[in-house]
């Protein structure tokens, strides 16, 4: 029982139930006591008609007759009568010798009173000193009396209606809920592949389930994020440190070998860097730095801060960057996206390369490119461009550690946008696309 | 120069000592927090160098320490957390300069300089002047002996920035942080071609190059007596 008093849908079945039940007491105490005021008004007038009509019988000197009929009849009896002498002594009432007679103060008062039994009479003086007291049966009071019943049940049925009510939306909430509760139980113990089955179109349940599983996602992506963090730390800067060690036992023995533990130092810190970049792009909340960047300034930009050193390595490099082309984002992430495509196209062409850069509006769309009519990279290897340390087989000897593009990828995805790679035939077309503001 | 360093790696503090005392600066070291806090509000530095992660009080509540006591010299924040909300943070509580671990005592030093330079030369000079070198910062000009020299835009913001810092060298990283705003690396030598052309342009009908190249370190403005 107190397991089903913790319940949240007993407390609302049973808080629905007594709002209800109070809904209909009221309703029945104001419906009774309005029909009691009708009752004693239509009963008023009743007696005052039928006080008229025997004063009327009385004239025409039908009334004993009429009165004994009436007695004789008991269908036709909707009053009761008294007759009393001058003195005001009984003489016969309900004109029945065996009936007691009525109250001497009620018939004081008679004359349209409501007593507290709510009997109600009027008093007809007839010619020969006597009165006649005529009285509205009890039929009024049977009435009352039934609606009072009624509407007194009728309490009790929402109550118990009502407790059947709160055991069926119980065991409902608990049918809905207990999924939730199970998936949410079995994640905690390891399974965090589950999921809250949610229907579709779905209710408020559905709903709340939805948002747990899009949470769920979120934090699983952000624990393979961790993951693959760790893993590539662990198994991708073996190799470097392994160079490294061989390089300091080389000191003193061979010639550049100081030199070349420096740059295998910063290799390390450059992967350690990117590594790290990738991390904090893909983990998200960089999103509190986003403000509004002219696209098209800032590829301006870039493109003209890498043309010498592209002028050096005698690529040719063209750009076409439409004007006012604005996204949300941050300035920094989107320069680097940037330049890492032109580091890309740069590093894995031959000179004599021409390297484009390209940037226009489609719709709600900014598309931004750098393409090569270098060699060009074959199908197969296209799609695991944008992995981690991912290096096709003909750039295993440039520089570069195949971090370039995954943070491409990590920067456009955290911008809400998406990389595709296609053949430029010949040479490499990079194209990030991403939602535009205006 | 003066300088107090807060870092509680005893390793990397002994290295920064010494490589500060070598060139002639007085450092005192704190230990944590609050002890960098207790010394630089109570002595005079001509900079401070702060841990991001120290014992007893973090480097950015120091840096806001500092900042509330109207402590107004330069600090630069040394931190091995390099991702792009840490430094905005670290700039944000009032910070002059970040630098990420592990760094070379040379960048270290160059940027020291750089900060302490700025702090004592006028922001709003109209002209600087190095040798034979003139550069209008009011009308983006150059001359080199009365002869102008066109540069391009960004061959005057590197330029601008060595004639600050004339007699000592600037660092890759800083050229790339204060001329392009970038605080990545591209694979790309963007600033050493830019300085290239900036060279020959200001060698062109000249003995001597103005600017030299200091290896492992950056470049220099030759500053002549």
């Amino acid at each position: 029982m107190a397991n089903f008093r913790s319940s949240a849908a007993y407390r609302i079945a049973t808080t629905y139930a007594a709002i209800l039940a109070w809904a209909v007491l009221l309703l029945g105490a104001t419906v009774y006591y309005s029909a009691d005021l009708e009752f004693d008004r239509r009963s008023n007038e009743e007696i005052a008609g039928e006080a008229r009509r025997l004063l009327t019988l009385e004239a025409r000197g039908e009334l004993q007759r009429e009165l004994r009929w009436r007695q004789a009849t008991p269908t036709a009896n909707r009053f009761i009568y008294e007759q009393l002498d001058s003195d005001g002594k009984e003489i016969a009432s309900g004109l029945d010798p065996d009936a007691p007679p009525a109250a001497p103060e009620q018939t004081e008062t008679a004359a349209a009173h409501r007593s507290p039994s709510s009997v109600q009479a009027g008093i007809v003086e007839l010619d020969d000193g006597t009165r006649l007291i005529v009285k509205r049966n009890l039929v009024v009071d049977r009435m009352k009396r039934t609606i009072f019943d009624l509407f007194a049940a009728a309490s009790l049925a929402v109550l118990v209606v009502s407790v059947v009510a709160g055991l069926v939306l119980n065991w409902y909430l608990r049918s809905r809920l207990n999924p939730i509760k199970a998936t949410a139980d079995a994640i905690a113990t390891g399974e965090v592949k589950l999921r809250v089955p949610v229907r579709i179109p779905g209710d408020e349940f559905d709903g709340a389930g939805n948002a747990i599983n899009i949470m769920l996602d979120r934090i699983e992506s952000l624990m393979e994020n961790l993951r693959q963090v760790s893993s590539d730390i662990a198994h991708d800067l073996r190799k470097p440190l392994m160079r490294l060690l061989v390089q300091t036992d080389r000191l003193g023995e061979v010639e550049g070998a100081q030199q070349r533990v420096y740059e295998l130092g910063d290799e390390m810190l450059m992967l350690f860097s990117g590594i790290l970049r990738i991390a904090e792009v893909e983990g998200g909340g960089l999103e509190r730095s986003f403000a509004r960047v002219d696209l098209s300034e800032l590829m301006s930009d870039v493109a003209e801060s890498f043309a010498p050193a592209l002028a050096d390595s005698e690529h040719r490099i063209e750009w076409s960057i439409a004007p006012d082309v604005w996204v949300m984002g941050n300035r920094e992430l989107l320069a680097q996206l940037a330049s890492n495509l032109l580091d890309n196209a740069r590093i894995h062409t031959p000179h004599g390369t021409s390297i484009a850069l390209g940037l226009v509006a489609e719709g709600a769309l900014a598309k931004l490119w750098v393409e090569d009519d270098g060699p060009g990279v074959p199908d197969e290897d296209r799609d695991k461009l944008l992995q981690r340390f991912f290096r096709a087989e003909a750039s295993r000897t440039t520089p570069g550690n195949g971090l370039g593009l995954s943070l491409v990828a990590a920067a456009s995805h955290a911008h809400g946008g998406t990389v595709v790679i296609e053949d430029a035939g010949p040479g490499l077309r990079i194209l990030v696309t991403l939602p535009r503001v205006t | 120069m003066r300088v107090l360093l807060a870092e509680d790696d005893d390793e990397t503090a002994g290295y920064i000592v010494r490589g500060l005392t070598e060139l002639g600066h007085a450092v005192v070291r704190a230990q944590n927090g609050e002890e960098a806090l207790e010394w630089g509000t109570a002595d005079r530095f001509d900079i401070i160098v702060l841990d991001r992660m120290m014992p007893k009080r973090e480097g950015l509540d120091v840096v806001r320490g500092l900042r509330s006591a109207s402590i107004g010299v330069p600090i630069l924040l040394l931190t091995a957390m390099g991702g792009i909300a840490d430094r905005v943070s670290g700039l944000d509580a009032g910070a002059d300069d970040y630098l990420v671990k592990p760094f070379a005592l040379s960048e270290l030093v160059a940027r020291l300089n750089a900060l302490t330079r700025r702090a004592s030369h006028s922001e709003n000079a109209t002209r600087l002047e190095v040798d034979d070198v003139v550069l209008d910062l009011v009308q983006r000009k150059v001359t080199r002996c009365g002869r102008p020299v066109q540069l391009q835009p960004r061959e005057f913001l590197l330029l601008e920035l060595l004639m600050r810092n004339a007699g000592r060298p600037v660092t890759r990283t800083m050229f790339l942080e204060q001329v392009w705003g970038f605080h990545f690396d591209p694979l790309t030598n963007i600033v050493e071609s830019h300085l290239s052309r900036l060279r020959a342009k200001l060698r062109d009908g000249f003995a001597d190059d103005p600017i030299e190249t200091i290896r492992g370190r950056g470049y220099r403005m030759r500053q002549d007596g």
